[in-house]
């Protein structure tokens, strides 16, 4: 049996020779992966333009790459009966130690005495160097600008642009405000947009993506106008539940069954058509609850019921219309209206507004209202009834106040000069002629002008934006051909003369 | 896989066998004055049971270092002094025609002087081919065939053989069949001033003594017991093969030196020698086991004569011993196989093989 007393020497040499080669392949394994990695964000980025956040996944390579170091270190590390003979030869043991190893050495152990490890040196500063390098490359290659990673050099960089319409139209289509069918043509004109998306013709581009902000902001405000006036509706129904709650609390002799039935039976139609409109509402109420609603005849619990689903119906909207904002779709605005919607409604609401809403829902005259307001002011809405015959109250057919009771605000308009282009009528056969033009190339450098004295002195390139356009001539850039490649050029252009 | 032993050689089964070794070495330092180096590695050979081959200049002692191993060993030796008319038969033997008491003739058996425990081939190189092949028989087999029969050579048998490396005029050098079946190949070399000195002051016409207390067979035969049981363990064995292995060209370990100049690497029965050699000098520095000490002391003896070097190294001037000696600093003995930047300390009393000027970098 092998001696306790060397197989614990070998042991601790054993694992200290692992780290040490742990590290080692760690190092090589991470730089390999660091290199694959930065190369392939740089590649990915710069063709396919993916996002860059995306790219982290590759993180996730590291770990891969140190489990593969480990079990590469794992498959080198020496056998103990190899790590016995280094040992033994570090220490001058003459093959004692390797015979302790396979046989019994009996008294020879006491002779042994102490077992030196031998020192152990590793070159790290290289390895350590080079992965340093690859840990920077990575980082550059995420930090580096989309501008500077552009393959194509010609290629438009709208992949942040793209990336954000796609965001918004995913909204869109969970809040059911676009068609599934018509969220994937969608996708895939995105798609097309970052696609073609040239810089020679950015204008097609921009005004592409123009529209599809435009036509996801306009859906987008609808749906959050729709939001609005849904809120307000719900909040005087739940006004009038809470009104008629309170009234169907009232002892028997003060109450008027007759108005409260007018009542009820509004409240049971303007609830009717608010389900039709707001899906959360329709799932909210219970099938009872409907029903009762069709009668109009509501218990006491059955109105306090309707009241919290009114509520969490107005809730739902505002998330809705919140959810909307965090997309940009709509302006923080539109939020607080919604939720100016539904508190004005709830506790500024007068009970002149919500007799002429009743009396609306139910066909009524304008007296009718003035009844049903006294009705409802005298269920201590703490509204003085003799404003209500001061109040033009619009009938039906007449005038509304709009879709909500907020007041409208109006700001100075935008002054036209300096801000406005300035309209040019062009000639023709000018506008022909830009039509034809061509791109040869695209300068990213300033196009300065040659030394005085020099061969090229004034007949560099330039480039820029229509510099050196002449009308008719087509041109924004004036390609230099140097003077060895003058021939070829001529033989080129000349080739159909012969 | 190694040989098993039945058990490690206790210290005390080892100190006989010990106190032997040391008693012939005393011997034969006594009879020949500064060659103690030399002498235990004869003395490896003779425990290894294995020929001899020793180079060297006139007048440096061979031959006499040769019959005062025979005397100490205390073996029946004979004497051949190679020529060039020397026949086959003058060495093995031969049939001779005598008549018998009956009036008839028979072939009778003349055994020639091989049939001894120690041969003395002195200046082996200056008989003819055909003459030295005469042993290689005798030398692999410990037997002799004449007219078909057989006849086994006494146990043990050893050949001593001294060569001449300047007088190439009339010299016949050995095949490299025979020279694989040397053990060793020595160089016998000047001896210093001092040496010298102590030659002419103490010896009378340069006699040697007479070995006063000569190893009787009985003891011999406990030696090669004990040479038995000494351990070699696997990685030493492991290293040997590999070391023979890699003195191949196109091996994987093998240095470009070997690469460059040798033709032909070291056979199996190199590889054999080695073991066999290791386990003696092991025994005789009082170790039960084979360490890789002894493998880098009797490798350049093992293998220098058992390679074959082309024109190349005739150019550039290098010899066997300088490539056997590129190729025991380049392997490492442990077949640890680090990286290349990866290095452990250097062991006790071993040279630093390109770590010279290396990169100064921190001790793990």
């Amino acid at each position: 049996m092998p001696s306790e007393k060397f197989t614990e020497v070998s042991r601790a040499f054993r694992r200290r020779l692992g780290c040490v080669l742990a590290v080692r392949e760690g190092l090589r394994f991470t730089f390999a992966w660091n290199m694959f990695w930065a190369g392939a964000v740089v590649a990915l980025r710069g063709v396919w333009l993916v996002d860059r956040w995306l790219l982290l996944w590759g993180a996730a390579g590291l770990a891969v790459a140190a489990a593969a170091a480990a079990i590469i270190t794992l498959r080198k590390l020496p056998a103990p009966a190899v790590i016995r003979a280094v040992l033994d030869r570090h220490g001058g043991l003459g093959g004692l130690l390797m015979a302790d190893g396979d046989v019994d050495i009996g008294s020879w152990a006491s002779q042994i005495g102490r077992v030196p490890a031998p020192a152990l040196g590793w070159r790290y500063r290289r390895p350590l160097m080079l992965w340093a390098a690859s840990a920077a490359f990575v980082v550059a290659a995420f930090l580096m600008p989309d501008r500077a990673l552009s393959a194509g050099g010609n290629a438009l960089q709208i992949g942040g642009d793209i990336r954000k319409l796609a965001d918004q139209l995913q909204v869109l289509t969970r809040e059911q405000l676009v068609p599934p069918e018509k969220a994937k043509i969608l996708e895939k004109d995105l798609e097309r947009v970052r696609e073609d998306a040239q810089g020679n013709d950015p204008a097609k581009t921009m005004e592409a993506m123009d529209n599809l902000a435009q036509s996801f902001r306009k859906t987008a405000a609808e749906a959050a106008e729709s939001a609005i006036r849904q809120t307000e509706a719900l909040s005087r129904e739940q006004l009038m539940a809470k009104t008629l709650d309170k009234a169907l609390k009232t002892p028997e002799s003060e109450k008027d069954p007759k108005k409260l039935n007018e009542a009820m039976q509004a409240l049971a139609k303007m609830t009717a058509q608010s389900a039709e409109e707001n899906n959360a509402l329709s799932q909210n109420l219970s099938n009872e609850l409907k029903e009762a609603c069709r009668k109009g005849e509501l218990s006491e619990k059955q109105l306090e019921e309707l009241s919290k689903d009114l509520a969490e119906a107005m809730e739902s909207e505002e998330a809705k219309v919140a959810r909307l904002a965090d997309a940009r779709l709509v302006d923080a605005d539109d939020v607080e209206r919604c939720k100016a919607a539904g508190e004005e409604a709830g506790e500024e609401l007068d009970a002149k507004e919500l007799a002429a809403a009743l009396a609306k829902c139910q066909g009524g005259s304008p007296s009718d209202e003035a009844d049903l307001a006294a009705f409802l002011a005298g269920q201590s809405l703490g509204t003085d009834t003799s404003e209500l015959k001061e109040l033009g109250l619009p009938g039906r057919g007449g005038l509304t106040r709009g879709p909500a009771p907020a007041a409208m605000t109006w700001t100075e308009g935008a002054e036209k000069d300096g801000a406005a282009f300035k309209a040019k009528v062009l000639a023709p056969g000018a506008v022909n002629s830009l039509k034809n033009s061509r791109l040869t190339r695209v300068s990213s450098g300033d196009p300065g002008e040659a030394q005085p004295g020099h061969p090229l002195a004034g007949r560099e390139s330039s480039g820029g934006a229509l510099n050196a356009a002449q009308a008719g001539g087509g041109e924004a850039h004036t390609q230099l051909i140097l003077p060895e490649h003058e021939k070829t050029v001529q033989r080129y252009f000349e080739r159909g003369k012969k | 896989m190694t040989v098993a032993s039945p058990a490690l050689l206790s210290p005390e089964e080892l100190a006989p066998a010990v106190e032997l070794t040391r008693r012939a070495l005393a011997q034969m330092d006594e009879v020949l004055l500064g060659r103690s180096e030399l002498h235990r590695m004869v003395l490896a050979g003779i425990l290894s049971r294995g020929h001899i081959l020793l180079e060297g200049l006139p007048g440096v002692g061979k031959t006499a270092m040769i019959k005062a191993l025979g005397q100490i060993l205390k073996l029946e030796f004979r004497r051949v002094q190679f020529t060039p008319d020397l026949m086959p038969s003058d060495i093995l033997g031969t049939h001779i025609l005598r008549d018998t008491p009956g009036g008839g003739r028979e072939m009778t058996f003349q055994s020639g002087p091989v049939f001894t425990n120690i041969l003395l081939a002195d200046e082996i190189n200056r008989a003819s081919p055909k003459t030295q092949s005469a042993l290689l028989e005798a030398m692999q087999e410990s037997s002799v065939t004449l007219l078909g029969q057989t006849r086994t050579l006494p146990d043990p048998f050893f050949v001593l053989a001294s060569q001449n490396p300047i007088e190439l005029e009339g010299t016949y050098p050995l095949p490299e069949a025979q020279l694989d079946r040397f053990l060793f190949k020595l160089a016998v070399s000047d001896v210093g001033v001092d040496v010298l000195d102590r030659i002419i002051s103490t010896r009378r016409r340069g006699e040697p003594p007479v070995p006063a207390a000569p190893l009787v067979l009985e003891e011999l035969q406990k030696l090669f017991a004990a040479m038995e049981r000494i351990y070699l363990p696997q990685a030493v064995s492991r290293y040997i093969s590999r070391l023979v292995a890699a003195s191949h060209p196109g091996n994987a370990e093998a240095t470009a030196e070997v690469s460059k100049y040798v033709t032909y690497g070291a056979s199996p029965r190199a590889a054999i020698a080695i073991a066999e050699a290791a386990r003696a000098c092991a025994l005789i520095a009082g170790r039960p086991s084979v360490g890789f000490e002894d493998i880098r002391k009797v490798a350049p003896a093992a293998l220098n004569h058992r390679l074959i070097l082309n024109y190349k190294a005739r150019f550039d001037q290098v010899g066997e011993l300088a490539v056997v000696k590129g190729l025991l600093d380049s392997l490492d003995e442990a077949g640890l196989d680090l990286p290349t930047d990866v290095q452990l300390g250097a062991p006790p009393g071993t040279h630093e093989v390109g770590r010279r000027g290396a990169e100064k970098e921190g001790q793990v």
